[in-house]
């Protein structure tokens, strides 16, 4: 390990932070902690707990990241991946069992599967000749560390061994209380014989047959076998355990940290694999400078997970204001939407594909949220302090490149105080320049100059549906509580036009 | 091995159609397959299954089981020892120790065995009965079945059979040819056959074989002799499956033949049970798409339930996709339709008709939709039961389906209920569905007669308004007259 290549970060960490509560309140931590599962090994919750800024930096995950869309390279990494996971687990197997042959075995095993795993990964990058520069200089590493000349020795010793133990052959006679070793000897195949002289009744169901559980320990019939089979074959035998006792620690910090940044990227395609399978598009997004920025087709990434794709995509703009206010009936999807815009950026800044049809976006540097606290006062003043104590912070830093998702503050306030409150905050996010999604029940918030109203939707068929679509428009004063009278789910002329379509069909 | 009564290509299954329960409880079939059955519980699952899967049949099935069913009647005996053969096998089998799940190798090949041998003697008495038995069938559905035995089980099979057997069961402890794989744990165990040679442990040493090495399990030693036994199954597994895997196939043989007779022998009791009540039995004809004529039809459920008198009908329906019956209440309706829909069943299984003579077109799907006038409220949440109902059957129909429809909709107004109808009736006709619909919907039914679109059908009445129980073609009488005007005047 005494030469030292370049180490290559294939991700690492981007200056943003976020402020607290941010995560929960717009359902992204969530979807990372699903992230992290099967890949616990690769602690990745620092890496998307820290998204990018610089469009350089950004564009170069974006490259990687589109690389992997090509299912060549996806294929190799998380091969790449698997391979290295079934080292490590070969290694704590051989350290948990006793017998030092098998011991002695696991060792090599490990060591031929790891090296086997960066030569399969480097020979798969190479034949797919990435356009990142990430994954080239991962090549590049790769190679050469195969290259050096203890592991290229060792590599060929290890496959010699190998080769030379398994697929040994010998023959066993098992008896009531004993089993002994024999040369392997061409006798006749009973398998074939039964099933040669019952060919006529053919084959039925086959019986669940109870096998005996196989895992890699060995009990002391099979080592005693064993002992046998080394009679029979000496020499690999002895090489095998020269081998192993010769073979130092072998992982690689700079492999472990290309392994890790594969792992960044390859959680959370694993997560948007079956949700592209339901029929959702994701978008790289363009960067856009300054605070402008929208999304056609956007979705909420945690819901489309949680119910395996059945979400509705809406469309938002920082255009004519940089203040989305959202208003519309209660559980019509405000809520849903304002998240919706935090993840797309907050995505977007990670490099990675956001949850729309297309997007552009401009880099956030500071993200926030203020959302109802559950656990807040009881009392209504106190609640209406501490609402006003956790916007402070949004409005002294409410620039250009800060994005704030407030979801109903002032809510414990009457309705001219939670206006007056309201209008006075707007005014201040306003003046910073900063984007903001502001999910609220006074419709004369959405009516102030430098805002853009979007209004939760309702079925026209069907006023009782919502339909969880959130569009530009003006906000409406109706009263959205009405229950109208249940529908026939089958009238005469639906019942028409389905036999119809049956009929075509 | 196959038996291939009831289809010449195979054994197929069959499952059941959707919504068979409703055309059990709707057509009265439970009635049929008791008599059917006699008693037998075998019986009454291959005639319910037989039946209810020829609402989606495949035609070419049809004549073939004609031909079968046909043999049967004619040699009950030589049918009744064939089953009593397979049932005694049956039997013998039931009394190894074969056929528990999720047991070792080394059990499953002992239980293996001894099933092999009992199958062994009756699959040799089947072929020697086939040789004797044989001359006096007839249909091809027989004859091949006889001659695949035959061909399939010569002398030459049994002896090498049976003396693998043999070996098997005498075998002392197990020789396995083993690979070292991963783990350097030995894979691949393939049992081989003994070798030859001196026999014994002396001989082997004289024979030039000795053990490399030799591991002993000590008498208290209980892991290494479950590990011994661990191996010895491991190594065992590939023989027990093979073997059970053969002795299933048998198995299933001899149970496929049972039920397949099973199916036959129900006909032949029902077309027993009819001929004792003087009744016309036919083997019906295969018509083309359109066909559907029938001679003395009858509902076979009547006499079965021991109930009233058995009236006969005449039915020319031919061309026309729908059949609208209409008249007199208790005047028959109901069971005519019935009636219908059973010796569509019949035909389509492959078996007779209860009627003199029958003629139609295959059907794919046969379905009800019945509503018992007695129990038809007039609520809101029936009528909407009903269209979920018509809504799930839409959905299960196709092109060429039959459709049996019993005072649909009389949950609601006759307004509605014409409205609905209409709709329903006219665009499934359109799509090839053949409805044959009882109903109080005067109007409906008129004027699909009148356009010439529908066969009208009307309850008779004798001449003091006597319920004859015949049904006999004619426009619906409009005996809703009266109502009509009270309606027209007086509202409600």
């Amino acid at each position: 390990m005494a030469a030292r290549e370049p180490r290559p970060g294939l991700v690492a960490p981007g200056p943003v932070r976020v402020a607290e509560g941010f995560l929960a309140d717009t359902g992204l931590a969530a979807v990372f902690e699903e992230l992290q599962v099967g890949y616990r090994d690769h602690d990745l919750l620092p890496l998307y707990r820290a998204p990018l800024v610089e469009p350089a930096a950004i564009a170069a995950r974006q490259a990687v990241m589109q690389d992997l869309d090509r299912p060549r390279l996806e294929a190799a990494a998380r091969d790449f991946l698997l391979g290295l996971r079934r080292v490590r687990e070969t290694l704590e197997q051989g350290q948990r069992l006793y017998p030092r042959r098998p011991k002695a075995y696991y060792r090599l095993a490990a060591f031929l599967a790891y090296v086997d795993a960066l030569a399969a990964f480097a020979e798969g990058l190479e034949a797919a000749a990435p356009a990142s520069r990430g994954l080239k200089e991962a090549a590049a590493y790769l190679k050469a560390h195969l290259a050096r000349p203890e592991v290229a020795g060792r590599r060929r010793e290890a496959a010699e061994i190998r080769s030379a133990l398994l697929g040994v052959r010998y023959l066993l006679h098992i008896e009531e209380a004993r089993v002994s070793v024999y040369p392997p000897e061409a006798l006749d195949d009973l398998v074939a014989r039964l099933e040669r002289i019952f060919a006529p009744l053919g084959r039925g169901r086959g019986p669940e047959l109870r096998l005996p559980p196989r895992g890699p320990e060995m009990n002391h019939v099979e080592e005693g076998i064993l002992e046998g089979v080394a009679k029979l074959y000496p020499e690999p035998f002895a090489r095998l355990e020269r081998f192993a006792s010769e073979l130092g620690a072998f992982q690689d910090p700079g492999v472990r940290a290309i392994e890790r940044g594969l792992a960044f990227f390859l959680a959370y395609r694993d997560l948007l694999a079956p949700l592209k399978e339901a029929g959702l598009a994701f978008a790289y997004p363009e960067l856009a400078p300054g605070a402008a920025g929208w999304a056609r087709g956007a979705f909420p990434l945690d819901l489309a997970r949680a119910r395996e794709g059945g979400v509705v995509a809406n469309d938002f703009a920082f255009d004519e204001g940089r203040i989305l206010v959202v208003t519309g009936p209660n559980q019509g999807g405000k809520t849903t939407f304002a998240r919706t815009v935090a993840q797309v950026h907050y995505l977007a800044g990670l490099g990675l594909p956001v949850p729309a049809a297309a997007a552009r976006i401009a880099p956030v540097r500071r993200f926030f949220s203020h959302f109802p606290r559950r656990e807040a006062a009881e009392d209504l003043t106190s609640r209406l302090e501490d609402d006003l104590l956790r916007m402070r912070p949004i409005l002294e830093a409410a620039g250009e490149d800060a994005l704030a998702i407030l979801n109903e503050p002032f809510a414990s306030a009457t309705a001219p105080d939670a206006l007056a409150l309201g209008l006075r905050v707007l005014a201040r996010l306003r003046e910073g320049g900063a984007r903001a999604v502001w999910v609220t029940f006074l419709p004369e918030l959405a009516r102030q100059p430098g805002v853009q109203s979007y209004v939760a939707q309702l079925d026209p068929d069907d006023p009782t549906r919502r339909t969880f679509r959130v569009v530009p428009a003006p906000p409406s004063e109706r009263a959205y509580a009405e229950i109208l009278a249940r529908r026939y789910r089958l009238t005469y002329p639906e019942l028409k036009a389905r036999l119809a379509r049956w009929k075509s069909g | 091995m196959e038996v291939r009564l009831i289809h010449p290509d195979g054994d197929p299954d069959l499952p059941a159609p959707p919504f068979a329960e409703d055309l059990v409880a709707d057509l009265g079939l439970a009635a049929l397959f008791e008599a059917m059955a006699e008693g037998e519980e075998l019986r009454y699952r291959a005639v319910r299954e037989g039946v209810l899967a020829a609402a989606n049949p495949d035609p070419r099935a049809i004549p073939y089981r004609q031909a079968v069913f046909q043999d049967v009647l004619a040699h009950p005996e030589a049918v009744a020892e064939l089953d009593a053969l397979a049932r005694e096998t049956l039997e013998q089998v039931q009394r190894s120790h074969f056929g528990f799940t999720w047991r070792t190798p080394g059990a499953v090949l002992f239980g293996a065995l001894e099933a092999m041998e009992a199958l062994l003697v009756g699959l040799r008495r089947l072929r020697d009965w086939a040789l004797t038995a044989r001359a006096g069938f007839s249909s091809p559905g027989f004859r091949a079945l006889f001659e695949r035995l035959e061909a399939a089980l010569p002398d030459a099979f049994f002896q090498e059979a049976e003396d693998e057997l043999r070996r098997l069961r005498d075998r002392r402890g197990v020789w396995a040819g083993v690979r070292l794989g991963e783990g350097l744990l030995g894979r691949d165990h393939r049992p081989l056959a003994e070798p030859p040679g001196p026999g014994g442990l002396l001989g082997r040493w004289l024979g030039g074989r000795a053990p490399v090495h030799r591991v002993v399990v000590a008498e208290r030693d209980v892991a290494g002799a479950r590990a011994l036994g661990a191996l010895s199954d491991r190594a065992l597994a590939p023989l027990a499956r093979v073997l059970a895997e053969s002795a299933q196939a048998a198995i299933d043989f001899f149970q496929a033949l049972r039920r397949q007779l099973a199916f036959y022998r129900g006909a032949a009791a029902l077309w027993r049970r009819l001929a004792a009540a003087g009744l016309p039995r036919a083997i019906p004809q295969v018509g083309g798409e359109e066909a559907l004529s029938a001679d003395a039809l009858y509902d076979p459920g009547l006499v079965l339930r021991g109930g009233s008198p058995v009236v006969t009908n005449d039915l020319r329906a031919g061309g026309r996709p729908v059949l609208f019956i209409t008249g007199a209440n208790r005047g028959g309706k109901t069971t005519f339709l019935r009636a219908i829909g059973v010796a569509q069943l019949l035909f389509q299984a492959g078996l007779f008709v209860p009627a003199a003579a029958y003629r139609a077109g295959v059907r794919r799907g046969v379905f009800t939709h019945f509503v018992r006038p007695e129990e038809a409220e007039r609520e809101r949440g029936k009528f909407l039961e009903e269209l979920a109902r018509m809504d799930a059957l839409v959905e299960a129909m196709r092109p060429g389906s039959l459709l049996l429809l019993n005072e649909s909709f009389a949950s609601t107004n006759e307004r509605e209920a014409t409205l609905v109808a209409e709709g329903l009736v006219r665009a499934l006709a359109e799509a090839g569905v053949r409805v044959a619909y009882v109903t109080h919907l005067h109007r409906l039914a008129a004027g699909f007669c009148q356009a010439g679109r529908a066969l009208c059908l009307r309850a008779e009445r004798g001449p003091e308004g006597a319920r004859t129980f015949r049904i006999r073609p004619g426009v619906p009488r409009a005996t809703a007259h009266a109502d009509d005007l009270y309606r027209r005047i007086l509202g409600g």
